[in-house]
């Protein structure tokens, strides 16, 4: 079966694996680009935050490649998300395009992968395996981008090399030792010539976890604060969502850690955003970034929150809603403006 | 001479700042951009050398506004800066204690949040433009009344009156309708203003923690009647500073002052006599589909931006 | 901590008149009566209430919301000892709320005096029975010997739930009554804390009304509860209700939505389904606070004209 899936920061990678390992062929989207959420936005509902109209806009472009079939997750959790494999497909018949969504969720993983692959339990398992160390291995290397993008003294250097390493993984069918292939990555991100002299602000990003991890919805945000001299920190990605879905502890944690501001999971990755902001003003970041989508149900219920937090910790904020209409120019100046508040902070403080 | 440049090219107006070594402004332009920045700047530049008598040196350049980069590339910019620094800048350099600046423009408004001298926050109007200059151009026009004169008019009112409408389109409709059944013009213009202020104050400003001194500039703070709206809004007292409409660029020249080297990169005044075209094309190297913009002068091509890779620039 | 009552002062507690409230109407000021506090509940919204609720949150906010927070403003200024901002988290087994009532109490907290406190009972059917959580905040609320406090607090409870479930048997009994009337029947889809705030909904039952239509809001409806595909109780409710309704004779469904309703943008789509599967006429109206009379009358005609 032709199968897509919709598209989410560099993570197709892993993905394509999982499908072509259990026997099927994967179909890639077109990257993500403006006239991916054009196509998206004419058939979704208005209202519908801009992650849904996103995948809506991968799903056209995978199924004029002649895509079958759309696999697609149910976190099951408090917000919207959990409804668009639902929403999706009646949209997408709705228009004509009578394509099977394959829906799993943590509960029913195994059961609804080991049907479409029609594999036993330890192929499963051993699918499941390669799909996983895929995805360490993208969080890693866009760790030592982060890591190194401030501190570059060639220009680019570090998303080149970040590129040549994802574009390498995606050929990698099978991986020997995942700790060589880590190893090798690092050795590659380590030979970057840094300017160690250079003063680098560090930055926290926070805020609904497909905004953040997606870099053409959040206009390259990473790149962009590298180019200022900012490493950027987050701890939302895939590798830390399964975890936190698989260990039924994880949220115990988050919500000590937030409990003098917010008590309890407000859907999404809201209560998260809350912790997070309080780690990083507790570690002594620079400043925080709040990205969402416009009209995200979780971050909009706790922006007032953090703004209380960063009266009360003294850790700037930019918190920045972004939609199908957002300017590229008006989030870079903003980012300008911030990153000069910050730099002249410091200085002040020091 | 030593002098220093600061550039603020917007979507509405053009301004040139020109400081001396004192931090005195020799002159300055405010033009309106009209849809073409690179030909507004040029007749700046063309300006400025035949008012300046004696002989000036350029010795750093700042650009700041929407056309920061573009204008930048062009002119031969020591420095481009975002507009909040270049306006903050600008407005303590005259109230070094300000916490509050207000800046309205034609089309965009911002708040910036200060504490003993440094920006702490700030915003940046984002989903729509009712609490700006193009709102009160905009009734000027259906009124037939010039807009340097809603000032004047409005602060003889005393009961300004109550127009609704988050948009301009919908505060037009009450507008004309108020007009109907009798109010007063100097009560309508006065409640425009009001209604102004009130749509800056529910967005770009929400939230903001508004004190004293609370500085105003922008194209807008020459109304005297928006200025009186503020202080009756807030209860505070409303400071216009001297080149209240050209901050953006004086501060630009302050920094092009701070951050001087030995050589500028100013490209010289010829730039004004020189044919300058810009173009666009979209890159499709990769997926990426970025636009680069290019910039020509006298054919050649002077600069490139707008990769994210480094390829053309 | 929370303060126990004394033999002469009442606690007096302030009931925000919107979103929650009007989930239980009845229930509440009535419980916490009998309980022996005073309670104070905000007027029906009015202009000031909805600017400055609308001035005091996000522009991104929902509605509903919003007018919460203009509510909450209006008893902050009044003396009272407790606000009751409860946190809902299920309001029926195996279901939840909208998550926006989940963090209530938290951004109430935000906003509220140093000398009033937050009364926030968190209401889940998931975990606790109503009657229990009921009772433990009574037990809060009360002082005194246990026995004599038991007694008091059970009465409470009784009372104020028999209130509640007369208003819905009342409801439910007009809606029998509505349903069999020759005039052309239109049902008006939306969340309670819409049906019922007149000056949020610009009265749109009234307009209706006067165009000559027997009006139904779909809170009304009897209904035999079967599992839905969706987790919102609300939602769930609704889809039944609409599912019941749309077998009947009506001319009619007008749905709507509150301004930055992530749950309706959703559920909506599901809701005009069921409607066009079955050809009777839909109409989706969005409100906000600035929606303007005018334009919200020629919709509603425009409407009424195309019923048969």
């Amino acid at each position: 079966m032709k199968i897509t899936f919709a598209q989410i920061g560099n993570y197709g990678i892993a993905l394509k694996s999982l499908i072509e390992e259990l026997g099927h062929q994967y179909i890639e989207p077109d990257r993500t680009n403006q006239e991916t959420i054009e196509q998206g936005v004419k058939i979704a509902p208005e209202t519908i935050c801009l992650p849904c109209k996103v995948n809506l806009g991968n799903y056209l472009s995978a199924i004029k490649k002649g895509a079958e079939a759309v696999l697609m997750f149910n976190s099951q959790g408090q917000c919207r998300f959990r409804y668009y494999g639902l929403l999706q497909e009646k949209i997408l018949k709705d228009y004509g395009h009578n394509v099977s969504f394959i829906i799993f969720s943590g509960k029913d993983i195994v059961r609804k992968l080991k049907s479409l692959g029609q594999v036993s339990l330890g192929e499963l398992m051993r699918v499941l395996k390669i799909t996983w160390q895929k995805i360490k291995l993208i969080d890693e290397m866009e760790n030592l981008a982060r890591f190194y993008r401030p501190r570059e003294i060639k220009k680019g250097a570090a998303d080149n090399l970040l590129k040549e390493c994802l574009d390498d993984l995606k050929r990698t069918k099978r991986i020997e030792s995942f700790k060589n292939h880590r190893e090798t990555v690092r050795q590659k991100f380590n030979k970057i010539e840094i300017d160690s002299q250079r003063d680098v602000l560090k930055v926290g990003i926070i805020g609904e976890i497909f905004t953040v991890i997606d870099g053409f919805v959040n206009q390259n945000i990473e790149a962009n604060l590298g180019e200022l001299g900012v490493e950027a920190r987050r701890d939302l990605n895939l590798t830390a969502f399964v975890r936190h879905n698989l260990w039924p502890f994880s949220k115990r944690k988050i919500k000590k850690q937030a409990k003098d501001y917010l008590t309890f999971s407000v859907g999404g990755h809201g209560l998260e955003s809350v912790a997070e902001m309080l780690n990083y003003a507790k570690n002594d970041f620079d400043g925080v970034i709040h990205l969402f989508p416009f009209s995200c149900m979780p971050e909009v219920t706790v922006r007032p929150i953090l703004e209380k937090i960063r009266q009360d910790k003294n850790i700037p904020l930019l918190s920045l809603s972004l939609d199908e209409q957002s300017g590229q120019a008006g989030i870079r100046t903003r980012l300008e403006a911030f990153v000069d508040l910050i730099r002249a902070k410091k200085s002040k403080k020091s | 001479m030593k002098t220093y440049l600061g550039i603020d090219i917007g979507s509405i107006s053009t301004n040139l700042v020109l400081i001396d070594e004192k931090n005195q402004v020799l002159d300055h332009l405010y033009l309106r951009t009209d849809g073409n920045p690179i030909k507004a700047v040029q007749n700046g530049l063309k300006k400025l050398k035949e008012k300046i008598l004696g002989d000036i040196k350029i010795a750093g350049v700042g650009t700041t506004g929407s056309g920061r980069q573009l204008i930048g590339a062009i002119v031969g910019a020591d420095i481009v800066k975002n507009e909040i620094t270049a306006h903050a800048k600008g407005a303590l350099h005259f109230i070094p204690e300000a916490r509050t600046i207000i800046e309205i423009g034609g089309q965009d408004s911002k708040i910036i949040i200060l504490r003993d001298g440094i920006v702490v926050d700030f915003a940046m109007n984002a989903i729509c433009a009712a609490g700006c200059g193009a709102f009160l151009d905009a009734q000027a026009f259906r009124l037939k009344i010039p807009v340097e004169e809603f000032g004047p008019i409005a602060v003889e009112s005393e009961k300004p009156t109550n127009i609704s409408g988050r948009c301009t389109v919908f505060a037009e409709s009450d507008m004309i309708h108020k007009q109907q059944v009798g109010h007063s013009i100097k009560d309508v213009v006065a409640g425009l203003c009001q209604s102004l202020v009130r749509n800056y104050l529910n967005n770009v400003a929400k939230g903001k923690d508004i004190q004293p001194p609370v500085v105003f500039q922008g194209g807008v703070s020459e109304n005297t009647g928006i200025k009186k709206a503020f202080e009756k809004s807030l209860g505070k007292e409303i400071i216009v500073p001297q080149y209240n409409t050209v901050m953006g660029a004086f501060g630009m020249a302050l920094l092009a002052k701070q951050n001087s080297k030995d050589e500028s990169q100013f490209k010289g005044f010829e730039i004004s006599e020189q044919e300058i075209n810009c173009s666009s094309f979209e890159c499709r190297a990769c997926p990426n589909y970025c636009e680069i913009i290019e910039a020509r002068i006298d054919g050649k091509v002077a600069s490139r931006w707008g990769d994210r890779c480094g390829k053309w620039s | 901590m929370v303060k126990k009552r004394t033999t002469k002062e009442k606690l007096t507690i302030g009931i925000p008149r919107a979103l929650f409230y009007y989930k239980k109407p009845y229930f509440w000021p009535t419980f916490f009566e009998e309980l022996g506090c005073s309670v104070i509940i905000s007027p029906p919204t009015q202009r000031e209430i909805l600017e400055t609720g609308c001035k005091n949150s996000e522009i991104e906010s929902c509605l509903p919301v919003k007018v919460l927070q203009g509510h909450i403003f209006y008893l902050l200024d009044k003396k009272i000892d407790y606000l009751f901002v409860p946190r809902i988290i299920s309001l029926r087994e195996n279901h939840s709320s909208c998550p926006k009532f989940f963090g209530l109490p938290d951004l109430a907290k935000l906003v509220s005096k140093k000398e009033v406190k937050i009364l926030s009972p968190t209401i889940d059917f998931n975990k606790e029975d109503f009657n229990k959580t009921a009772f433990w905040l009574g037990w809060s609320l009360t002082n005194g010997f246990p026995l004599k406090r038991f007694k008091i607090i059970k009465a409470a409870y009784k009372n104020a739930w028999q209130k509640e479930k007369q208003a819905k048997e009342e409801l439910n009994k007009n809606y029998l009554n509505q349903i069999e009337s020759l005039e052309r029947k239109v049902v008006l889809i939306s969340h309670p804390y819409n049906l019922y705030d007149d000056f949020i909904n610009l009265k749109i039952k009234e307009k209706l009304e006067k165009n000559g239509l027997e009006v139904l809001t779909i809170d009304a409806l009897p209904f035999e509860f079967q599992t839905t595909f969706s987790h919102w109780d609300f939602a769930s409710e609704m889809l039944n209700q609409a599912k019941e309704i749309s077998k009947r004779a009506i001319s009619g469904a007008i749905q709507i939505s509150s301004f930055g309703c992530g749950c309706d943008s959703v559920i909506k789509e599901f809701i005009e389904r069921i409607f066009r599967e079955k050809k009777i006429p839909f109409l989706s109206l969005m409100i906000d606070e600035h929606t303007a009379e005018a334009g919200l009358i020629t919709r509603l005609e425009a409407f009424v004209d195309t019923l048969n």
